[in-house]
């Protein structure tokens, strides 16, 4: 017994927020499929499609979240103002936070056990591909219109080899009298296999496939039509060629699913050196909430681009990252120098 | 003798904050508690002795005078092991059993595992909770967190102990295994420094007593010197009133002062005792 007790504060805090989570997990996501099951009308196969399962994934995630970020912030007494105890741990603990860093690491351990199963198992069982395919989004140009008086817009492909890419611009009014708008694809100067395409309204969906060998860019030209063009970012999404394992990326969105509670917990520690703990919890409450099924942050693009069979950090999803993590570890600097300001 | 505690013009002043005006929560005040020897901080709610005891253990930063402990100042990391600090109130890490707490409270003060859980054994075991078993520490009475505390603050085996109302909701027989371990302690050269609104236990243990009231030091001293040593009783059975009042009348002709003379009657722990039997491991 002696060696298996847990002993720190990052073990201690593990074991209690697993213990806490497991069950309301194990709730959710049988709720979750019972729920899917019930509420599932097959239309022209619309509602089956795997980016339609977000919800239900979502679902015992979030709670995962909850669970694991409450059990952390009531078990461990430095996450809040006046908690019983709270000076018997702060002179024991060590360290700028005393405890708080490593409880916060025992809470993401246990959520990310938990939340490991779901995003590889019960994600294939709602439908998420066994393989997954990296899409990119491909940097717009300063001016990303295409219309007869601008007529040319080039992006760059970073000498990948891709297997195609998606064309989805939003329309402006039209200049003249309706015609939809035509146009020409090059790849490297070349025209590419569909070397001219039609777009007929806004956010109309094109493919265009691309031959398999590294490529450096690809170029739009107006050919002809009264209907201007916008390519925001997002419009233009490269499809790399070759799959990777679906596995993997569950185990991408999982990590990206523990930064909502990063945020969270880092922001209580801030909190806590002079919030009591029901407003500790309701803050942390509502970062997880905007961070998770509010769609602020990565972890809702984690989960619908992993129901989809994309690779998950490939497109956008990584760069959403950085203000989580910069958020987090900010408010973690932010309270080791107000804890010590204090000066206990 | 060296000195374990040492305070000079000892003041903590806590801020004006919005309407609440400032508070001087400890006016200045000098302190030597040297090692062995048990000092107890008496004095009203809210009089400043949480805060003299928080000071010294580094969790409080004095606004005015300073004050070392074991010849550093309270904040010293080194302490941490060498000072034990029971605070008043409820444990945390409440839903640990008290074999985990322990196991945890050693570790953060550097034990090896093995030696941490030998000692919480035998504290547990010394303090009459080593049938808690798994159980929470939040579903333990207030008596068994306060023994808990205890088991914690002396896991270390401190050189300082500062105890924040050590004895409060222990029933009579806990309140003794206490009051013996602290002389226990004393005897080996910890030094004692324990606030309390037991007076009879503070009276029973104490070497040197501290009476503050609002953050003022108001008396210190020996009890002798406090309670005046010139009283002396003697203690008779069998005697009428009448040889009562001869007796008195002889002591008066002595030169004595017949100060009072009451029917005494048995002390309370005794009849508790008696009545509700020994109970295993207790003193």
């Amino acid at each position: 017994m002696t060696g298996l007790r847990a002993r720190h504060p990052f073990t201690l805090t593990f074991v209690h927020c697993l213990r806490r989570a497991l069950l309301p997990v194990l709730g959710a996501t049988g709720a979750s499929a019972l729920l899917r099951t019930a509420t599932t009308t097959p239309l022209a196969g619309l509602e089956t499609a795997p980016g339609a399962q977000t919800p239900w994934l979502h679902l015992p995630l979030v709670v995962a979240a909850f669970a694991c970020a409450a059990a952390a912030a009531t078990f461990w007494p430095l996450f809040a103002a006046r908690r019983p105890g709270r000076d018997q741990v702060e002179r024991l603990q060590r360290g700028p936070l005393r405890g708080c860093g490593a409880a916060l690491a025992g809470a993401l351990l246990a959520q990310l056990v938990l939340t490991l199963p779901l995003m590889t198992g019960f994600a294939r069982l709602l439908g998420a591909p066994a393989t997954a395919v990296a899409h990119v989004e491909l940097p717009v140009p300063p001016q990303p219109l295409l219309t007869a008086t601008q007529p040319r817009l080039s992006f760059a492909l970073g000498d990948r080899v891709l297997d195609e890419v998606r064309l989805r611009p939003a329309a402006g009014p039209p200049t003249g009298p309706w015609q939809p708008t035509h146009v020409r694809v090059h790849v490297d100067g070349a025209p590419a296999a569909a070397a001219e395409v039609t777009f007929e309204q806004s956010l109309q969906l094109v493919r265009v496939p691309l031959p398999a060998r590294p490529l450096h860019t690809l170029e739009l030209e107006f050919v002809s039509g009264t209907v201007p063009l916008l390519f925001p970012r997002g419009a233009v999404v490269a499809v790399e060629a070759g799959t990777r394992s679906g596995l993997w990326n569950g185990v991408r969105a999982a990590w990206i699913y523990l930064l909502p509670s990063f945020v969270a917990l880092a922001l209580a520690m801030l909190f806590g050196a002079a919030a009591t703990l029901p407003t500790v919890l309701t803050a942390a409450g509502g970062l997880l909430f905007v961070g998770t099924i509010g769609g602020a942050g990565p972890a809702d693009d984690a989960v619908r681009s992993l129901l989809r069979g994309h690779e998950v950090l490939a497109g956008r999803t990584f760069s959403a990252c950085i203000p989580s993590l910069a958020a987090g570890s900010l408010a973690m600097i932010v309270a080791m120098l107000l804890r010590r300001r204090l000066g206990r | 003798m060296a000195t374990a505690i040492s305070a000079r013009q000892l003041a903590v002043t806590f801020p004006r904050r919005g309407r609440q005006q400032a508070v001087d929560a400890l006016r200045p005040l000098d302190l030597d508690l040297a090692p062995g020897r048990i000092v107890g901080v008496l004095g009203p709610n809210g009089s400043g002795k949480t805060t003299l005891l928080r000071v010294l253990a580094g969790l409080q930063l004095p606004t005015g005078g300073t004050a070392t402990v074991l010849d550093q100042p309270p904040t010293a990391r080194a302490l941490r092991r060498r000072v034990a600090f029971q605070p008043e109130g409820p444990l945390p890490l409440d839903v640990l059993s008290a074999r985990e707490f322990l196991a945890y409270v050693g570790a953060e003060l550097g034990l090896p595992n093995a030696e941490s859980d030998a000692r919480a054994e035998r504290w547990l075991e010394r303090l009459d909770l080593r049938h808690t078993g798994r159980r929470w520490i939040r579903t333990f009475s207030t008596g068994m967190q306060r023994r808990l505390a205890l088991a914690a603050a002396l896991l270390g085996d401190p050189e300082v102990l500062l105890l924040d109302e050590p004895t409060a909701g222990l029933d009579p027989f806990g309140s003794a295994t206490v009051m013996a371990i602290l002389r226990e302690r004393a005897a080996a050269g910890t030094a004692v420094l324990m606030a309390s609104h037991q007076l009879l236990e503070v009276e029973e243990i104490c070497d040197e007593v501290l009476v503050l009231q609002a953050g003022e030091l108001r008396a210190r001293g020996t009890l002798a010197a406090l309670l005046g040593t010139d009283a002396q009783a003697l203690v008779v059975r069998g005697l009428d009133d009448g040889a009562i009042a001869r007796l008195g009348d002889a002591a008066r002709r002595l030169g004595g002062e017949v100060l009072a003379v009451e029917r005494q009657r048995q002390h309370l722990f005794a009849l508790f005792r008696r009545l509700a039997g020994p109970r295993g491991g207790q003193p």
